[in-house]
């Protein structure tokens, strides 16, 4: 019953002698002091979360006036920046799940990190439509429940969708992470010399012992979650489209949405997969588990996603001619050359330009190009969504015609998000298995049985 | 309190075969402890395939027969609305939220049937086996009050089927 | 491992009797409803539906080649001489494309009238740079022309690397496989743009690319796990267990509700927005009696699938799958007649065409089995040309050791 591994695959680990090596590997530096790395990204990120906090907490009491959202333009940063970050909220959930029922071993090694930036980036989503409702104290009229006005949420609407859609999704993926971690965090309970340490470790672990039917429930279980993540992942971005897409407004109501919205999403996340590890692997000196092979995949899934996300543009503007549609049309014509062209062209050079230098061997395995084009695929999906949104300047009639001009307040929000996000990641990183301590082991005994000829 | 006996092992391959040596001389084994899914433990120790994926299949099919059935009474039954024209039962909108329910339904309901099922709950104290079955050892627990082979022959046994260690150890239950 | 399959003179019988059948209920049908004036286009579109639906899995075989490839995957190495010579078909589908448009199937393509009127429509006279006759047959070419030069291309490297091993095949043909993901998803979103979605002129969905992708994927699979089954029943693929069964049978449960993924949103976007131009495409078919059609589409495609291959036995049962893939073809044909014979066949009315209601009669039947044999008299030539197993694939260990 031995799996036959060719001898065309790249290694996944590198270098690894022993099981144990691996856990000392990944357990140590938890309970070492971080080093300069991770307080030069650490420190920043918390002074940005405190500027967002600040920001925030005063648009709340001032009202969503302090926003530069006008009659025309009703849905500014906040709806931009939680398209982006739901968006890149769906790596996580891809690798695990989709790479899984694909057989991708590769993804063993980076899974765990990107499920975590899933938890938080859809946090640091959930959080803008939520401060968009103004006063957020009423934010539990969106759930149905019997009240004395006998009135119920309208479940028509796309936007109640996506409370249900990105609850469930949250859910899911905290749940999905978690049970993932539930092995690791046994291993860092028996591996840590701490009191307080163990103790926590141990209350997260649940007392996991490594039974094999403990095991077997497990991986039957984990399966059953990948089935149930992967439609819920397609679905999630396609509901978020159906905000935009169900309403009949010209460049917005165009049915490519839901998979062109799905593609992005992977591709965004996809990109910020390879930010986060490349500043992992900085930090933590993790040549042996995240090796230039795992940049390399990623980055042909970035040309891939790339190219569909082109193949969608190309596809709404040949629509948008083809129908006939003259409002359809000079919305389109708009965007290309309208006063938000500048965001238009970022963001074709962006996502549809620079990744194609991946084609390029050099390029793809050159790490600081790969960070450089990572980050450049992140601004272009940004991007993206502002370039949809923006459509709104140009409304049917001439009377709604306007421009949108962001505030300090709105900048502020969304840099305090990316603080928030990189705090949040930065902790996990320092206090939890940043890397599937059970899965690397299972790919090192496989590696050694074979070196070994057994 | 009850006294096991441990065999432990360093790689897979010798545990897979000791399992079976073991298992073919009528010894019948408590657990086996691993750091990582081994693949073909399930077939070797005999065990059933789980069926926690039922658990799912039903919460889901419950939970989006619930759904769907809660937003047409509430949008047909207990206070119909015209919204946009559309028919009150409008089915194609009803769908996402149908589907949705239906994943959470499958997804938590299965998740807590494997925490109670394993018998995991949060504890402060865990009662480790062996310090290093969660690290880089491979662990048979037997029962020798089970057996009618007597421990040393069970020790033995053991030994000869490559465990590097064997050791008893007293457990809670 | 050099087992070659033995195209039997009794298989090879079989397909004869079923291009039998299909060409004479085909010359009935063409004496019976070809009419050059009439609206009555029934004969070209039961053409128009077998061409595209074997074209698109002859395509689709080959984009699964090229997706094996790229993403590396070693578990489908022993089975990919069957999607190699699934390919053959698309040159064949090509000859039958042209015939198909100058016999007298562009007489479907309402557009093509239109512009022949001294005061065409405004709307299709404004679409005319790119509706227009000499494109259309130049587009036609060029993705025969393209896929026909990928399918060679697999299937000449994947030749030629039984004779010489070694590692060039596999890599030349993982570069021009990853070039092939992309010319694929352009290619086959155009050909369906002009081929179906332009029988309806007016009207315009930008998801229609992916709906075709999303169907053309699932049926390719259905296809090769009958055949994979089909193989092994009569001895020949040892090489494979029911793990390979059981990856193809995840395939196709996968993609088919991807498939629905993709129903569901194109119509629940259009429904909702509800505006007439768009609108006018669903209208015919969920009011009145093509309604019934238009369901049991979603049902074959997805709920039967769905629900007989959800548990992991039943994906590992050989008989399983190949009923549930014989679901899936005649599906992929229902599929095709919903979305082709509505916009195809009707009366000009006031309000433009009305679709005539379906009508399942000798044409339809035998024209599909004819188009069947066809399709198996070419898989078994081309099948039966080369050994069943690649010899020096670098993953074939990896397909022949494949175990869940």
């Amino acid at each position: 019953m031995s799996e036959y591994v060719s001898s065309v695959r790249q290694p996944l680990v590198k270098d690894v002698g022993s099981l144990g090596e691996v856990t000392e590997a990944i357990a140590n530096p938890l309970n070492r002091k971080p080093n300069i790395y991770w307080y030069a990204f650490f420190i920043p990120a918390v002074i940005a979360l405190i500027g967002g906090i600040a920001a925030t907490s005063y648009q709340i009491k001032t009202g969503i006036g302090t926003w530069g959202n006008n009659n025309s333009v009703g849905w500014g940063f906040a709806i931009v920046n939680f398209v982006f970050w739901v968006g890149i909220g769906h790596a996580g959930t891809f690798i695990s799940a989709v790479l899984l029922l694909f057989r991708q071993k590769w993804r063993n090694s980076i899974n765990r990190a990107a499920e975590t930036m899933t938890i938080f980036a859809v946090i640091c989503a959930g959080l803008f439509p939520v401060i968009h409702l103004g006063r957020i104290w009423f934010a539990y009229w969106l759930i149905p429940y019997p009240t004395g006005r006998h009135l119920w949420v309208n479940f028509n609407s796309p936007l109640l969708w996506d409370v249900f859609a990105i609850g469930t999704y949250f859910t899911v993926s905290l749940v999905f992470w978690y049970l993932g971690m539930v092995p690791d965090f046994g291993t860092l309970r028996d591996h840590t010399k701490t009191f307080i340490k163990k103790k926590i470790y141990a209350l997260l672990s649940m007392g996991w012992s490594g039974s094999a039917k403990h095991w077997s429930r497990h991986e039957a279980i984990s399966m059953v979650l990948a089935g149930l993540a992967t439609p819920l992942v397609l679905s999630v971005h396609s509901v978020v489209s159906a905000d935009f897409a169900t309403a009949n407004v010209p460049g917005w109501h165009t049915t490519i949405f839901p998979p062109y919205f799905v593609a992005g999403a992977i591709f965004s996340g996809f990109a910020m997969v390879l930010t986060l590890m490349i500043i992992v692997r900085k930090i933590y000196n993790f040549e042996k588990y995240i090796t230039l092979y795992h940049f390399e995949q990623m980055a042909k899934i970035i040309i891939l996603t790339g190219s569909l996300v082109g193949l969608a543009y190309t596809t709404e503007f040949f629509m948008a001619w083809y129908s006939q549609n003259p409002l359809e049309q000079s919305a389109f014509l708009n965007r290309v050359s309208g006063p938000y062209a500048w965001a238009y062209w970022i963001m074709v050079t962006c996502n549809v330009i620079t990744p194609q230098l991946f084609w390029f061997k050099k390029i793809r395995t050159s790490i600081p190009l790969i960070f450089i084009l990572s980050i450049f695929v992140n601004i272009g999906m940004w991007f993206e969504r502002f370039v949809i949104v923006m459509t709104l300047h140009r409304a049917q009639n001439p009377d709604g015609f306007g421009m949108y001009t962001p505030t300090g307040i709105e900048f502020t929000e969304f840099i305090g998000s990316f603080g928030l996000f990189l705090t949040l990641f930065l902790l996990f990183i320092r206090f939890g298995p940043y890397i599937a301590i059970s899965e690397v082991k299972d790919l090192t005994a496989k590696k050694l049985n074979e070196e070994k000829g057994v | 309190m009850k006294k096991l006996i441990l065999g432990v092992y360093d790689d897979e391959k010798t545990l897979i075969k000791a399992i079976k040596s073991i298992r073919g001389n009528e010894v019948k084994l408590r657990d086996v402890f691993s750091p990582y899914p081994v693949h073909g433990l399930d077939d070797a120790m005999g065990l059933k395939p789980s069926r926690l994926p039922i658990v799912a299949f039903i919460a889901g099919t419950i939970g989006a027969a619930s759904a769907l059935y809660f937003q047409y009474w509430t949008l047909v039954v207990d206070w119909a609305l015209n919204i946009g024209g559309k028919p009150g039962f409008a089915l194609p909108s009803f769908i996402i939220i149908t589907f949705e329910t239906m994943i959470l339904s499958a997804a938590l309901t299965m998740v807590g049937a494997f925490f109670v099922r394993s018998k995991l709950f949060p504890t402060f104290n865990t009662d480790v086996i062996h310090p290093r079955a969660t690290n880089d050892q491979f662990i048979i627990a037997i029962d020798p009050q089970k057996n009618s082979v007597e421990g040393d022959k069970i020790k033995t046994m053991l030994k000869d089927n490559g465990a590097s260690d064997v050791q008893d150890k007293e457990v809670a239950k | 491992m050099s087992e070659t399959f033995d195209f039997t003179n009794r298989l090879k019988l079989i397909c004869l009797i079923l291009i039998a059948i299909g060409i004479v209920s085909l010359t009935f049908g063409y004496l019976e409803y070809a009419g050059p004036e009439s609206y009555h286009q029934r004969f070209w579109a039961n053409i128009l539906v077998n061409n595209f639906l074997f074209l698109g899995v002859a395509v689709g075989a080959t984009f699964f080649v090229a997706l094996q490839y790229v993403a590396n995957a070693g578990w489908s190495v022993a089975i990919k001489r069957i999607p190699e010579a699934m390919g053959a078909f698309i040159p064949i589908a090509a000859v039958l494309m042209l015939v198909f448009y100058f016999a007298g199937g562009k007489n479907l393509y309402h557009w093509i009238h239109e512009l022949h009127k001294t005061v065409p429509d405004a709307i299709i006279a404004g679409k005319s740079s790119y509706l227009n006759e000499p494109f259309f047959i130049i587009r036609m070419i060029g993705f025969f022309a393209i896929w026909s030069f990928f399918w060679w291309f697999f299937r000449r490297s994947s030749m030629k690397e039984d004779q010489t091993g070694g590692l060039d095949s596999y890599k030349s043909s993982r570069r021009l496989g990853s070039i092939f993901m992309i010319l694929f998803a352009l290619t086959v979103s155009f050909a369906s743009f002009d081929w179906l979605m332009s029988l309806d002129p007016h009207w315009f969905s930008t998801m229609f690319g992916v709906y075709s992708f999303s169907g053309i994927i699932l049926h390719t699979i259905a296809i090769i796990a009958i055949i994979v089954v089909f193989l092994k029943r009569k001895g020949y693929l040892k090489g494979t267990n029911e793990n390979h069964v059981h990856d193809l049978g995840r395939l196709m449960f996968g993609f088919s509700t991807f498939w629905i993924y993709i129903w569901y949103f194109q119509f629940m976007l259009i429904w909702y927005a509800n505006i007439p131009e768009e609108t006018a495409y669903f209208k015919h078919r969920v009011e009145g009696p093509w309604l019934g059609y238009f369901i049991a589409n979603a049902v074959v495609n997805w709920a039967i699938p769905f629900f007989a291959l959800m548990t992991r036995n039943s994906k590992r049962n050989l008989m399983n799958v190949t009923i549930i893939g014989i679901v899936l073809v005649f599906g992929y044909w229902l599929d095709l007649y919903v979305t082709v014979f509505p916009s195809a066949v009707g009366v000009i009315g006031e309000t433009g065409m009305m679709p005539l209601p379906p009508s399942i009669g000798y044409l339809e039947i035998g024209g599909f089995l004819g188009y069947i044999g066809l399709f198996m008299l070419v898989l078994g030539r081309f099948l039966s040309k080369a050994p069943l197993m690649p010899k020096k694939h670098p993953l074939l260990e990896e397909s022949l050791h494949l175990h869940t």
